[in-house]
Parts: C-alpha cells; structure tokens; sequence
C-alpha cells in the first residue's frame, strides 16, 4: 500500500520524474556511448583482422629469407601460418610528380586482401590497386602503372614495368590513411598496388607474416593478446635466434666461395698476365739474339764484301794489265800490216784460209782421196736412185692391187644388197603364202633364204680380208714412199758433196796452186799461220778479256747491292734495337703494373675475408602488431578514444548528481507534511525514505534501459564514422563490454540513490510535529550588493528578488551554475578543440613560419646563382639562406632526433617569427640555440641549460640554449651561423632557402627546373594536409554541441520547474496584485537568466581547462597542440548556451500563464 | 447603481464525474465605501465570491459588475488591469515575498500602479514605520498582515478585499489588524470587502452577507457598524 502512494506521486510528479529520467538517459547514453565507442572500434578491426587472417608478427631480415628460414619457422611449434612474401618500393609518375608505391604480392592467406571493386589480376602484368570505400585508390581500373627506380633496375626485380590496374582491393595492412615510411629515401609510401606472385623475380623473400598458434582465440589489441605474442615470440627467439646465425653461417660459406673463386679467377689472370709478359720477354731476347746474329753477319758480309772489293780492283787491274798486251800485241800487227787491225785481221785470216786451201790442192795425196770420195759419192747416189725406182714401182704395183680389191668389194657389196633385198622380198612372198597357206613354196624360199644369206655371209667376210689386204697394202705404201723422201734428201746432198768435189777436182794439178803458199807466207812475215795463229789468239784474248770484264762489271753491281743491303740490314738491326728497348720497357711496365694489380687484389680479397669474418649474424625484424604501422596508429588512437570516453562522463555525473538532488529535495519539501503525517503514524524512517529512493531509483533504471540503446546507436556510430575519415574501416561491429553497461548503469543509479537517500535522511532528522507545520520559511538575507546604495535603489524588486534568491538557495545556484557551465564548456571544447588544430596551421604556417617556398639546392655552390635569380624575382620578397639537417639531442635518457637550423642571425627573423608562446617576446640567436617548446616540455629543459647536438657531420658538442619558442610542430633548433662555427669549427654550408613570396604567388614551378635546384616545396599542400586530417573532427563537434545542448536543456528546465514550483504561492500572490505576464516572466526567468550567465561565463574558461586536459590525452610527440581558445571559440559557446536559455525560457513561459491565482489563496505546506 | 452588483452568479467545478455547484445564483449589491464582511462556514462558497471579485477567477453564469465595468466577460489582460489598478488583495496567509523587506514589499505593489501612496506613509499608517526594514521572517504575523494590508493599500486601490486576514492571527493581533482595515474604511473611505468564518466579526460591517451552501442566505445592513475595539470574539 505505502509503494501505491509512490508510483502515485509519480504519476503525479511526472515532468520532474521524467527529468531525472532524462539526465540520468543523457548521462549514462554519453558514457556508455563514449566508452564502447573505443572498444566498438576495436572489435570491428579485431574481427576484420580474423576475416582476413591478419598476421599476428611480421618479419623482416638484413639478408631476406630463403625457403630453409620458412621451413625452420614452419616447424616451430608456435607458428600456425607462415606466409612469405615479397614487395619492392618503386616511384611511379602521376602528374609528373613521383608517387611513392609498393609493389607487393597478392596475399591470399595471411593478411588477405579484400576485392573491393573489378576482379583479380588474371594474367601477368594486372594488378589491383589499395583503395576502398572510403579512400578514394591512387590509380584506377584501367589505369597502366609504370614503376621505375632512381638507381637500380627494377626490371631485375619484377617481371614487368607496367602493370595494368584491374581492380580496387583493401588490406588489413594498410587501414591508416597515412602511411608508413618506405624503403625509398625515408620517403613516406604514398600507396600500394598487389601483383600476381609471378611477378617478382628475385628468389629470396622481403618479409614473412606469421600467425602464431592461439593467438585467434585473443581479441586484439588486449593485454592478453599483447602477453601471449611476447610470449610465443620468446620461445619462437630460439628458432629466429639459429637461423639468424644459420643465414651468417650460409653466407659465409656462399661468399667464401665466391672470393675463393675469384682469387682463383685472379691467380689465373694474372698468371696468364705474367705467362704472356714472360712469353713477351722470350720473344725480345730471342729477337736480341737476332740482332747479335745479324750484327755478325753484317760484319762478315761487310768483310766479304771488303775482300770482293778488293779482289775487284785486282781483276781489274790485270784485266788492264790484259788489255795493254793485247792493245800493244794489236799495235805491233797494225804496224807490221800498215793496217787497222779489224782490216789486218780478216786478211790475215782470209790469206790463212787461202793459204789452206792451196796447200791442200796441191798435195797428191789428196787429189786421190778426192778422187776417191767423188766416185763413192756418185755410186753411193746411184745405188740411192735406183732403189727408189724400185719402191716406185712396187708402189705402182700395190696400187693396182688395192685398186682390184675394192673393185671387188664393190661388187661383193652389190651383191649382198641383192641378196638381202631378195630375202626381204622372199619373207614378204612367205606372209603372203602363209597366208595362202602353200607351204612348200615357203620352204623353198625359206631355203633360198638360207642359200642367199650364207651366200652374204661369204660376202661380207670377203670384203672384210680384201679390206685387211688393202689396209696392208697401204701401209707398204706409204714406208716406201718415206724411204724414198729420205733417199731423195741424201741424194740431194750428194749432189751437192758431188758438185763441190768436182769443182774441186777441177783445180788439181794447177801449178800456180803450188805458189800460193809461198807468196802468202812472203807477205806476213816469212809464216802466214804464225800470223793467223796470233791474230786468232789475240781475239780470243780480247774476248775473255770483254768476258772478264763483265763479269767484273757484275762483281762491281753486286758488291754495290751487297753494301745497299748491308746498309739496310743495318739500319733495320737500329730499329730493331730501339723496338727492342721500347719493347723491355714495355715489359717492365707491364711486370710492374701486373705487381700492382697482384697486390690490389691481394689487399681486396684479403678486405672481403676480413669484411666477412666480421659479417654480422642476420639481423632479423621481429614486429609485432604494436610495430606495425596502421594497427599501431589504429591502436593508439582508440586509446585517446578510450581516455575521453572515461573524462567526459565525470562532467555528467556532476550534473546528474545536482540535478537529482535539487529536484528530489523539492519533492522532499513538498512532501514534508505527509512526510511528518507517516513518521507520526509510526513507519520507520529508512521506509519513509525508500519511497524516494524508489522514485529516483526508478528514473534512474528508466533512464539506463533506455540510455543503453540510444547511446550505443549514436554515439559508437558517429565516431566510427570520424574515424572512417583516417581509416580504412571494416563494417561497425558494435560492442558493449557488460562492465560498460554495469558502470553506466550502476553509477549513475547509485548516485541517484545516495542523492536521494540524503536529501530524504536531513528530512527525516526533523520531528514528524515540526514536519507537520509549514517549513519555516528560510530567512532572507541581504546581499553584498545592499552595501552598494547607489546600485541597490536603482535596482527593480524583481531584481532584488533575483539578486536575494540566487545567493538563497544554494543548491540551486551549484545545480545550475555547474550544468550551464558544462554545457558551456563543452561547447567551448567543441569548437576549441577545431580552432586549436586549425591553429596548427594557421599559426605554424602563418605566424611562426613566415617563408611560404623552401627551395632545396643540389649543391651549396649554387646558392649564389639561385639568390641572383630570387633577386630579380618579383613575386620574392624576402630569400634567405639556411642549412637544416636532423641531429640528435643526446639527452639523460634517451637520443631524440631534432632538426636544426643554422641561419645567419639577422637572417632568422626574414624565415621564423621566434618568440615565446605566452607573452610574445621576440627571440635571437644572439646568446645560444633556441629550441622549440614542445622539445623543451617533453624532455624537461629550460633556458640556461646546454644539450649535446652534432654538426652536420656529426661533431657532437654541447650548444646552450637561450630561448624556448613557440612552435606546434616538429622538434626544432635554431642556431646562428656564428654560434654553429664557433662551436663545431665547422663552417656552414648553406644548401636551403628560405623565400617568402609576395601574397598569392606559387614560385614552386618557376624553380623546379633551374640548374642546381634539386627540389622546391612550398606549406601550401602541407597547410592542405593538415586541414584535411583535421577535418573529422566537425563531426566530433556535432557530437559535443548536442550533448552540451541536451545537458543545457534538460538542466535549466529543471531549474526552471523548480524554481516555479516552489513559488508558485508567490507568483499567483504577484498576478493577483495584478502583475501582468511579462512581469511575472521577469520576475522568475531574470534569475534563471541571471543563474545561466553565471554558469556560462564559469563554463569559459572551464572549457579552456579540458581543452588543457583533452590536448594532454591525446598528446602527440611532435605536434603540441595551441590551448589558447580563440575568441569566437568563447562567442560561440556564449551565444549557444544563451540560446538554449532563452529557448527554455520560451517553453516556460506556458507553465507560468497556468499558474493559478488561487494557489495563492492555500495554506502554507 | 451600486458599486458592486453580482447579478445571478453562478459557479461550478468539474472535479472529474462530479460537479460542484460552488456559488448557486448569487445576488447582491456593495455601495461605494461600504464596508462588507461576507460571513460563512468553511466551503459555503465565500472564497468562490472574493476570488470572483477579485477577478481571480471566471463565472459559470451571471454577472458582475464593478464600478460599472462588467468583469465577469473580461478577459485576461483587463481583468490584470483591473486587479492591478482597481484592487488591493490581503491575503490570509499574508503572501509576502519572503526575499523583500516590509517596504519592498509595499514598494513592489507600488510600483505597478498608476497614483499609488507613499509606501512609507502607509507603513506608518499600520503602526509599522519601524520596522520597515525588516524582512517578513523577522516579522511577527501580525506584522505581517500589516505589511500586507500596507501593500494592498498603498495601491490605492477602490476596492480592498480582504481573505480572512485574522485567519492566522491571535486574538490581539487579530484585533490590531483588523482596525487598520476599519481605519481604512472610515478615513479613506475605502470600499473593504472581508470575508471571514467568525460571526462575531460581522457587527463592524456596514452590510453583513451570509452565505451557506453557495447560496445568499441573507444580507443585513447594519446602520451602526460597531468600532473594532468592542468586538469581543
């Protein structure tokens, strides 16, 4: 019965129990909103990550991987899938700008990728290019991708250079937006394209994907998950542990042989060098040899020929000598004859020839022979003509034969001719018979036939001898005939023998004959043959003389050949020798250069020994999820997720709390006489106080059951969208751990309850008589502002009434004050939040960085050109060079890379406005280095103090630091040139500029291409990629407003109801003394206005505090976020809280028209 | 014609299925300056004819008429006109803002006025110049009501209806409060209409209407109104 009486009030009570009912729904659907939005992000990825069989470990080695790796990693029992695979970082030109893109196999097992559009590369040289849904893919279905690399060849890497893309497909490896570093110059990847397996040519693997056994069972990104890969990959270190040093050992023994081999190919080439010097050097002594023999032999010859000489001159002397007799012998016969001697001779000879011949024919001896020799000569021709009358004749009479002979052939001809035409014609009567069949007539010619053809027979041999016989007959003939020529010639002499023996004949016995000798003797000199002897011998002498003159005459030619040959001999023995020389030097270069290259290759190969004997063991990568890029990222922000999911519900809770205690006291009070009636009629008080407890416990689960569903519908889902932007997001799985929704439900419902319970005990402490009389109305109070005489009497009552009640109630006043100001607060958050990363930018690039184009030169030595040309440029203000690197600051701890910048000192403020964050103090580089705040905060360092950082050689030395500046991205130092000299002792070798362009001006194209640029980059695309990454997060401000405007709302109701529920006595008494609407209106919402302001100017610069405490949640290590609200921030949360405000107040205002006048009439509760 | 006439007024609640006949044709007529008291029991509907009077409330049927304006078809806006220009309200549980002083409180009626007194000259008027300053909690409930009757008077209203204002108050304080208003009447000649449960109250009217049941019982003049100071109850 006592529980009716509270589901009565209740019903009774509805708006303010449907206002708990709210606050408690807003509270619990923004926390468990909130809180499962990083766990719904996490399952979604988890369960993508099991579809497509994500690797649990990738790895990486300094050598690659061979199939001996895979099978050692197979076979370890903590291994489940071991997927090998391969991938090369290429450029790809789009646009002419080169995008960085992997080129990786296709993986259909571990880390499968997913076809998101198009189909699967078919053939060799198709590919699929990464893109989803949500990001848009590099390439598209029908591009064609050409991949090229700086250096190297990639054809020795791929099978092909253009890839035709096919289809869109996303993987699990890639979910982030941004991407890791690529091999490529640190180089970030700009995107992906998979290839069939085929493609790759190389026959060691890139990179192994491991699932490990068990781990499915884990969600990841747990600490279960995380315990139970470090703990498979510590049994697996022994497998990864040998077979690092198994791959050094194979190297080794790989690269042993093959220096081996080449000291062999060495010891070979040079040996065969060093053979063909020695065969050279065999050859050039041999060919001295030649020389010596030759120099010998040209000196015999010129010996030989020395004596020929000699010899000649001799002979020519006594042929002289030879000449003089002969002369003088020819002198004496022309003086003796009184003649020349040609003349003299041929006398003398004719006279001898005369003298011969007289002698001769007066001998008797010889006419005799004569005689003699006539008469045989004439016989010996007789008997030689009659013979050949008798070959004559027998010639004659052989002819005649011959001539019988044919005849008779002749007719033996005929006659066969005859006789065969007869047979033809005796065969022919014989058909015919045949055929008349009268075949005795056929015998007969048959036989006639026979008779006929013997007879031809006979013939025909006949004719063959008589032709023998004629041939023989012939042949007599014509050796007759040959005998007679012969005759006839013999003949022919003997005649003439005959005739000159005749005429010889004819002069014997002439006497005048037998003087002639005498005469002739008479006239040469008493002996004619002496004379003809001398003359003859003399002739002779002449002639052997002329002989041996020629012969001289050719000696002479042939020693003078002889010395033209020795000469030439000569000269070719002096090129011999110089070729000689030149040859041994040749040689003896050759030898020295062969001992250089010897000990090269000695000291070379001795290197790679020593190179590989210190050889490293493989180095393998082992990286799990947590190194993996996107998974990392991933990770790391749904735990900054995770972080505001547990902050904001805290502001709820506050206002949850208030809000139920001012509304749960109201109805305490206006129950207070029932109250003081049940404790009278004897119910104990926790019972009485249950009944409230009730109330609000009932609102509260009503509001969870309800907040549960709302929440985890808006809330996970809005932010699964944001993040959508930075990844490559799976399908939502919404998740609500049950803690969540305990907690969520639990908190607030016990907080209700404690409220509650409190307000309902200090109630309770009263005795039920004073319960049951009219609470004692509290006593007014006078405000500070009474003091103030000259504002309190311009002051309407309405607002001293205002004025008093604000400072009354207390409760109230914190109720409102806190909702409004964390409605306010988040608003300022919200849009903070947006212009504080917007900032980033806008200040960074704006304000800090004042160059707009960074030109990057090849070379220092081009500075001066490049400046010449920025002078003349007339969208260039300001070009100043500087000199940046990455340099380590050795720190206590740990090493962090900062980047350095050495500029002149007067240089600095045409690049960086350097000035402290919070008052804006210009800084110089006069005193030492300045560094960025973020790098001062994270690693504790404060001006005054120095840190180790290296020259751009990597000099280390301590640098004291004068300034921290303000500055939202990147780890910076900056340096005076001056500074850096004097500390490094090094100088500065300018290689950047800074150039800051007239507004609106893009430089970046008119450099590019110039001499000794080696690139231009200008904020422009950076400022582009920021805002962009930025972007998701109006969403998350969409978020924000209206959670703060459903918190405003719901609070300053409550406020409102309250406020005009426990005055209602007092608003009637104001109508009825005839206080129009409007004047009623101000009396109440002038403090509910008043108590809004309030809580909207607290809630400023509260929200700049979570702002503070936001930025240091999702802190990042290089970016430091500004925590200054920008104005409009502030504006805007003003107006829209405002606005909120006034909106209540309108719908109030219906609330109060109905107030009846007659309230004002009832009692005192 | 009379100041006040209610002519056939009736009045009925729907209180769910059941109606309530608050006032049953009610005629009566209130001459300029008289001073009324409306006597009844407890629900003879004697709230019902202040509330209508005072244009806090509309009729079923009938009408009524004040200073010859018919309030009864008026609607909101003239009816605040009326009460703010025409009535002064004193309530039986005083009604004071707590948050103002007894001068602000007559202040704040004051203030919505056309010609309205001097909000201290009143005070003094009630006997409470000296405690003007004080806030109502300070104040006993005789003071109180005397604040209020302040602030119904410093409206300068023609018509000052009073809700049993001794209702909550002792006999002597009852007595005190009761004297202002009688004061009220005779000097300022103010038309005061009071209703009040206690008979004995009903000799210092001038005209005495019974009421019982939401019906008139009877009106009585009362040539010889008797002064506060002899009206023993």
């Amino acid at each position: 019965m006592f529980h009716k009486d509270t589901f009565r009030l209740i019903r009774k009570t509805a708006k303010r129990f449907v206002t708990i009912v709210l606050i408690v729904l807003i509270g619990v659907a923004f926390m468990v909103g909130l809180m499962s939005s990083s766990p719904t992000m996490r399952r979604s990825v988890d369960v993508y990550f099991d579809n497509t069989n994500f690797m649990d470990v990738q790895l990486f080695s300094s050598y690659g991987f061979d199939n001996r790796d895979i099978v050692a990693l197979r076979k370890s029992p903590q291994t489940d899938s071991v997927y090998p695979t391969r991938f090369v970082d290429t450029y790809v030109s789009v646009n002419d700008r080169p995008v960085v893109t992997r080129v990786q196999e296709c993986n259909s097992y571990v880390n499968r990728i997913v076809l998101v559009e198009g189909r699967m590369p078919q053939k060799s040289g198709e590919a699929l290019a990464l893109g989803s849904s949500s990001f848009a893919s590099v390439y598209s279905i029908g591009d064609t991708v050409k991949v090229y690399l700086e250096d190297d060849d990639i054809s020795e890497t791929l099978a092909h250079t253009e890839f035709e893309i096919v289809g869109i497909a996303k993987s699990p490896q890639y979910m982030a937006s941004s991407r890791e570093t690529s091999t490529l110059n640190n180089l970030t990847l700009d995107t992906v394209i998979f290839v069939d397996d085929s493609e790759f040519l190389t026959d060691y693997y890139t990179s192994v994907y491991l699932t490990l056994k068990g781990a499915a069972a884990y969600q990841s990104f747990t600490q279960e998950y995380k315990d139970f890969v470090s703990n498979s990959l510590d049994e697996l270190n022994s497998v990864i542990k040998s077979q690092q040093t198994v791959r050094r050992d194979e190297t080794i023994e790989e690269v042993t042989k093959e220096i081996e081999d080449g000291e062999k190919e060495v010891e070979e080439e040079i040996s065969k060098a060093q053979k063909e010097i020695d065969d050279g050097r065999q050859e050039l002594e041999d060919a001295y040899i030649q020389i010596l023999v030759a120099e010998a032999q040209i000196e015999s010859s010129e010996k030989q020929l020395a004596e020929g000489e000699k010899e000649l001159i001799a002979g020519e002397k006594e042929l002289a000598d030879g000449e003089k007799q002969i002369n003088d012998a020819k002198k004496q016969i022309e003086d003796e004859t009184d003649m020349p001697f040609e003349e003299a001779s041929a006398t003398i000879q004719s006279a001898y020839g005369i003298y011969v011949l007289a002698e001769r024919l007066t001998s008797e001896e010889s006419n005799a022979t004569v005689k003699e020799n006539l008469e045989a000569r004439k016989a010996e021709r007789d008997a030689l003509r009659s013979e050949n009358t008798s070959l004559t004749a027998e010639n004659l009479s052989l002819t005649m034969t011959n001539n019988n002979l044919t005849d008779e052939n002749n007719s033996l001809t005929a006659e066969n001719s005859t006789l065969t035409a007869e047979n033809l014609a005796l065969e022919e009567t014989n058909k015919q018979l045949e055929a008349d069949g009268e075949t005795d007539r056929i015998a007969a010619n048959k036989i006639k036939i026979a008779e006929n053809s013997a007879r031809i027979a006979e013939n025909t041999l006949k004719i063959s001898l008589n032709q023998q016989e004629i041939t023989a007959n012939n042949t007599k003939k014509e050796a007759n005939s040959k005998k007679m020529a012969e005759n006839n010639e013999e003949i022919d002499r003997l005649d003439e023998e005959i005739s000159s023996l005749e005429s010889i004949s004819g002069f014997m016995g002439n006497a005048i004959l037998a003087e002639i000798p005498e005469a002739i003797d008479e006239m040469f000199g008493g002996d004619v043959k002496k004379a003809y002897d001398g003359v003859i011998q003399l002739e002779a002498a002449e002639d052997e003389i002329n002989a041996a003159k020629k012969q001289l005459e050719s000696g002479r030619q042939e020693i003078e050949a002889g010395k033209q040959q020795l000469a030439d001999a000569k000269k070719q023995l002096t090129d011999g020798r110089v070729e000689y020389e030149k040859g041994k030097k040749e040689l003896e270069d050759g030898q020295k250069e062969l001992d250089e290259k010897r000990e090269e290759a000695r000291i070379e190969l001795a290197k790679a020994r020593q190179e590989l004997a210190e050889l490293p063991d493989a180095e393998w990568m082992v990286l799990d999820r947590d190194s993996h890029y996107s998974t990392y990222m991933f990770e790391n922000n749904s735990d900054q997720m995770a972080k505001i999911g547990y902050v904001f519900p805290i502001l709820f809770f506050l206002v949850a709390a208030l809000v139920c205690m001012t509304t749960m006291k109201r109805l305490v009070d206006e129950e207070r006489s029932q109250i003081g009636v049940f404790s009278a009629l004897g119910f104990s008080k926790n019972k009485i106080a249950s009944k409230y407890v009730i109330y609000a416990l009932t609102a509260s689960l009503f509001g969870s059951v309800i907040a549960i569903p709302v929440g985890m519908a808006i809330f996970p889902t809005v932010i699964y969208f944001c993040w959508r932007l930075m990844y490559d997001l799976p399908d939502m799985v919404l998740t609500m751990p049950l803690y969540i929704a305990v907690l969520g439900v639990c908190s607030f419902t016990l907080l209700m309850i404690a409220v509650t319970y409190t307000v309902a005990k200090t109630v309770l402490k009263e005795n039920p008589s004073r319960l049951m009389r009219p609470k004692a109305p509290r006593n007014a109070k006078k405000v500070f502002l009474e003091n103030i005489p000259f504002i309190w009497q311009k002051m309407s009552f309405t607002s001293k009434v205002t004025a008093r009640n604000i400072i009354r109630y207390k409760s109230r006043f914190f109720m409102t004050v806190i909702g409004v100001a964390g409605c306010t607060s988040l608003l300022v958050l919200g849009f903070a939040l947006k212009g504080s990363i917007s900032q980033v930018v806008s200040i960074q690039y704006g304000d800090i960085v004042t160059y707009d184009t960074t030109i990057t030169l090849e070379d220092k030595d081009y500075m001066q050109d490049v400046l010449d040309r920025l002078d003349d440029d007339e969208d260039v203000q300001l070009a100043v060079p500087f000199m940046t690197y990455s340099s380590l600051a050795y720190m206590d701890e740990e090493d962090k890379a900062i980047q350095v910048y050495v500029m002149d000192e007067k240089d600095v403020r045409d690049a960086f406005d350097l000035r402290q964050r919070k008052d804006h103090e210009p800084l110089n580089l006069k005193k030492g280095a300045v560094i960025s705040e973020k790098f001062s905060k994270l690693y504790d360092i404060a001006v005054g103090d120095e840190i180790v950082i290296e020259s751009s050689n990597g000099i280390k030395k301590a640098v004291e630091i004068s300034g921290i500046c303000e500055m939202y991205t990147q780890h910076y130092l900056f340096i005076s040139e001056d500074m850096y000299q004097d500390t490094f002792e090094e100088t500065v070798a300018y290689d950047n500029i800074a150039v800051t362009n007239t507004d609106g001006a893009d430089i970046s194209s008119r450099y590019e291409n110039i001499k000794g640029v080696d690139s231009v980059s200008d904020f422009t695309a950076m400022k582009a990629t920021f805002n962009n990454m930025f972007g998701s997060l109006d969403i998350i401000i969409v978020v924000i407003i209206l959670a703060a405007g459903s918190l405003a709302l719901v609070v300053i109701m409550n406020l409102t109801e309250v406020n005009i529920s426990e005055r209602i006595r007092e608003i009637a008494t104001l109508k009825v003394l005839g206080f129009n609407n409007s004047e009623v209106y101000s009396y109440i919402f002038k403090e509910v206005f008043v108590l809004s302001l309030i809580g909207i100017l607290v809630g400023l610069p509260f929200g700049r505090l979570e702002l503070i405490f936001v930025m240091d949640i999702i802190d990042m290590e290089m970016v430091m976020f500004p925590t200054l609200v920008q104005p409009s921030s502030y504006l805007f949360a003003f107006l829209i809280t405002l606005t909120f405000t006034v909106l209540v107040i309108l719908l109030m205002r219906k609330t109060l028209r109905n107030v009846q006048m007659v309230e004002s009439l009832k009692s005192v509760e | 014609m009379a100041f006040i006439e209610f002519k056939d007024v009736c009045k009925t609640y729907q209180m769910g299925e059941v109606e309530i006949k608050a006032l049953d044709n009610i005629n009566f007529q209130i001459d300029q300056g008289e001073f009324v008291v409306i006597l009844g029991a407890s629900g003879a509907g004697k709230t019902t004819i202040l509330n209508l009077l005072g244009g806090m409330d509309t009729i079923s049927s009938g009408t009524v008429m004040v200073d010859g304006r018919d309030i009864s078809h008026s609607n909101d806006k003239e009816l605040t006109d009326y009460r703010r220009h025409d009535i002064g309200f004193v309530f039986q549980f005083y009604n004071l803002v707590q948050n103002l002083t007894a001068l602000e409180n007559v202040e704040l009626a004051r203030q919505i006025c056309k010609n309205p007194l001097d909000g201290r000259e009143v005070l003094s008027l009630v006997g409470l110049e000296n405690r003007q300053n004080n806030f109502p909690s300070q104040l006993s409930g005789g003071e109180q009501q005397r604040v209020a009757i302040a602030r119904a008077v410093a409206k300068n209203p023609k018509l000052l209806l009073c809700d049993e204002p001794t209702g909550a108050l002792d006999y002597v304080t009852g007595k005190q409060v009761l004297k202002v208003l009688q004061d009220m009447s005779v000097q300022r000649k103010m038309t005061v209409v009071m209703i009040t449960h206690n008979a004995a109250l009903a000799d210092m009217g001038q005209k005495i209407i019974r009421v019982r049941s939401g019906k008139i019982e009877s009106i009585t003049i009362n040539p010889n109104p008797k002064n506060v100071e002899d009206i023993e109850y």
